[in-house]
């Protein structure tokens, strides 16, 4: 019997499993979108939340950190697209890197302080940060243009046309699904989810958790920031909407809708929310109020969220086969999903 | 002269801010989390002042009925939902709730009182403004300050002079070791929630002829209450009443100098604090 070590090394099948589903998944969500029109403005909203959702949920999921201040990372991928694309030029090769360095060079400068707390703490003062941001994006009129946003924004270069726009940040969503994956299993990741869970015992072993942290926190930052660029140039205009702190709310509730440890669960949930609410804002001016009774509802009963529930369905299927098959394979029943 | 004015609305500005950050600083000392929906709770004690005004024509009532709103209001959440998620590892759920508590509260005050600006002027006695020589300065201003003294003296009063004030600071200190010596803490924090909540509606009404009510205020209010309690420390009552005058007059003074980044000034004092003392002027160390 194999000792079961929290941070061993998972079977490769479960990655490669949930790899497939994942493919599978872009490859449904792409066929509506590639039809064009409202429903590829749906897609390319549903993927950037999701990008954005997963950074968060890297954050949330593996290292604790429950932040509020998303949305100052996608306000500054947003801004730094809209500002350069308009000023500069609409080029990819300088709006992204640029867009992802701001947000990263924002997420250093503040995780000085904020990566000091913990818990509410932390939630708070990233929330603090995210609403500096906000304000001076509304009142420091000579750079954002204020309450009137930034509007004519160009189409990123060679992307001018959504779909390929499109094509771009699934591009994006899988690198960063790649990139993640990689890292929880790598030794960063597992320190981060040691300290997680016993934090005064990791930094003991002597792991420099601290600055794992801030990595990790700069890097999140900085997919968020692609995302928000992404964004920009899908909608064409910014506001200093894109800092308010219900986007770090809703990225949230996307994470938590989706399963807070598991990395693919962000796309489902924006996807999820992303109908919802075009579902329901298309029937209501409430749609807020929908939302705040999904959320009520999803902490209630849905522990786990969409990926806790779907796992749970197929590790429910799985057994149904197995008893089916019962006698076959003896192995079979000893090697329990966990 | 304008620096006397300065001084009084930061002071009554403050006040407010009090009344807010008071009550969410004894719920996260009792309970551990931050109400998202605290701001939620203002407004609604402002429309429901603004209701009383409008139909029984008694602005006095509405401070009277607001507040009694606003406790059933929280006393239901707590037996409804809260309840179900107290206790330890459990922050994130909940201020995911009342996060959805506070958007299900923006939308169905819209839908109730619709998205205008509502105004109401100040009550009869405290209408026009005290002169002095040349000086002349509202009247009303000084009856927030008025009340927010009082609820001050009389929440130090309650922690620290009654049995249940005496429950709720063990409840705070260490739930376990209370519960062991036979504190029934959920109904400890039941009440200080439901005593929260009521002192954020107050300040709604109170606000009333000073800031008119539209949607969106929620949310402002909430991030300030939120700005305040952690300047002054979490958990602490005295500390969200310094750091709410502090707050204030940060707001009116910034307003007379740096009338473009007011709100930036008070973001950067925030920051600053925690950058001299993570856990805020009067707070402990963090738990």
């Amino acid at each position: 019997m194999r000792l079961a070590l929290p941070y061993s090394r998972r079977p490769a099948a479960g990655s490669v499993a949930r790899a497939g589903v994942l493919v599978a998944a872009a490859g449904l969500a792409c066929m509506p979108p590639l039809a064009g029109g409202y429903s590829l403005h749906l897609g390319l909203e549903t993927v950037t939340l999701a990008l954005a959702a997963m950074s968060l949920g890297l954050l949330v999921g593996w290292g604790g950190l429950v932040s509020l201040g998303h949305a100052a990372f996608w306000g500054l991928g947003a801004y730094a697209a809209a500002l350069l694309s308009t000023h500069i030029g609409p080029w990819p090769w300088l709006v992204l890197p640029v867009a992802a360095a701001v947000a990263a060079g924002f997420a250093l400068a503040t995780g000085i302080f904020t990566l000091r707390s913990h818990g509410i703490f932390f939630l708070m003062l990233t929330l603090a940060f995210a609403q500096l941001a906000y304000v001076l994006s509304l009142q420091w009129r000579g750079l954002t243009n204020g309450d009137n946003g930034i509007s004519g924004i160009p189409g990123l270069a060679g992307f001018e046309d959504h779909r390929a726009l499109y094509g771009l940040a699934i591009g994006f969503l899988a690198a960063g699904y790649g990139l993640f994956s990689q890292l929880v299993r790598s030794p960063v990741g597992q320190v981060l989810d040691a300290a997680r869970q016993n934090e005064a015992r990791a930094r003991a072993l002597g792991y420099p958790v601290f600055a794992y942290r801030l990595a990790v926190y700069a890097l999140s930052a900085a997919l968020t920031g692609i995302a928000g660029a992404l964004a920009a140039h899908e909608r064409g205009f910014v506001h200093p909407r894109d800092f308010y702190w219900v986007v770090s709310g809703v990225m949230l509730v996307v994470v938590l809708l989706g399963g807070q440890r598991a990395l693919w669960g962000p796309v489902i949930g924006a996807s999820v929310y992303i109908a919802v609410e075009s579902w329901a804002s298309a029937r209501t001016e409430f749609w807020n109020l929908f939302l705040g009774l999904l959320l009520v509802a999803a902490v209630l009963w849905g522990r786990g969220g969409i990926a806790g529930v779907a796992g749970q369905a197929w590790r429910a299927a799985s057994r149904i086969q197995r008893l089916a098959l019962k006698g076959t394979d003896a192995g079979a029943a000893g090697r329990a999903r966990v | 002269m304008q620096y006397v004015s300065a001084l009084f609305n930061g002071l009554s500005y403050g006040m407010l801010l009090f009344l807010l950050g008071a009550g969410l600083s004894l719920v996260f000392g009792v309970g551990r989390f931050i109400n998202l929906a605290h701001g939620g709770l203002f407004i609604i004690g402002g429309y429901v002042g603004f209701t009383v005004l409008n139909e029984l024509g008694n602005f006095w009532l509405g401070i009277l009925i607001g507040p009694m709103v606003g406790g059933a209001l929280g006393l239901a959440a707590d037996l409804l939902v809260l309840r179900r998620l107290h206790g330890h590892g459990r922050e994130l759920d909940q201020v995911l709730v009342t996060f959805g508590l506070a958007l299900i509260i923006a939308d169905a005050t819209r839908a109730g009182w619709g998205g205008d600006i509502r105004s109401v002027g100040a009550p009869a006695p405290f209408d026009r403004p005290i002169e002095i020589g040349d000086f002349s300065y509202p009247a009303y201003p000084l009856v927030i300050i008025g009340v927010g003294l009082l609820v001050f003296g009389l929440l130090w009063l309650l922690l620290q002079r009654t049995r249940v004030g005496a429950m709720i600071r063990a409840a705070a200190g260490d739930p376990q070791m209370a519960q062991v010596l036979g504190v029934p803490t959920a109904p400890v924090l039941r009440l200080t929630f439901a005593l929260g909540v009521a002192l954020a509606a107050l300040g709604g009404v109170v606000a009333l002829p000073r800031q008119a009510l539209a949607p969106g205020r929620d949310f402002e209010m909430l991030l300030l209450a939120l700005v305040v309690v952690v300047i002054g420390g979490l958990g602490r009552i005295e500390g969200a009443f310094w750091a709410a005058l502090l707050v204030g007059l940060t707001d009116s003074y910034g307003k007379l100098f740096f009338p473009e980044f007011t709100v930036a000034m008070i973001f950067g004092l925030l920051a600053l604090v925690l950058i001299w003392r993570p856990e805020g002027l009067l707070g402990r160390r963090a738990v």
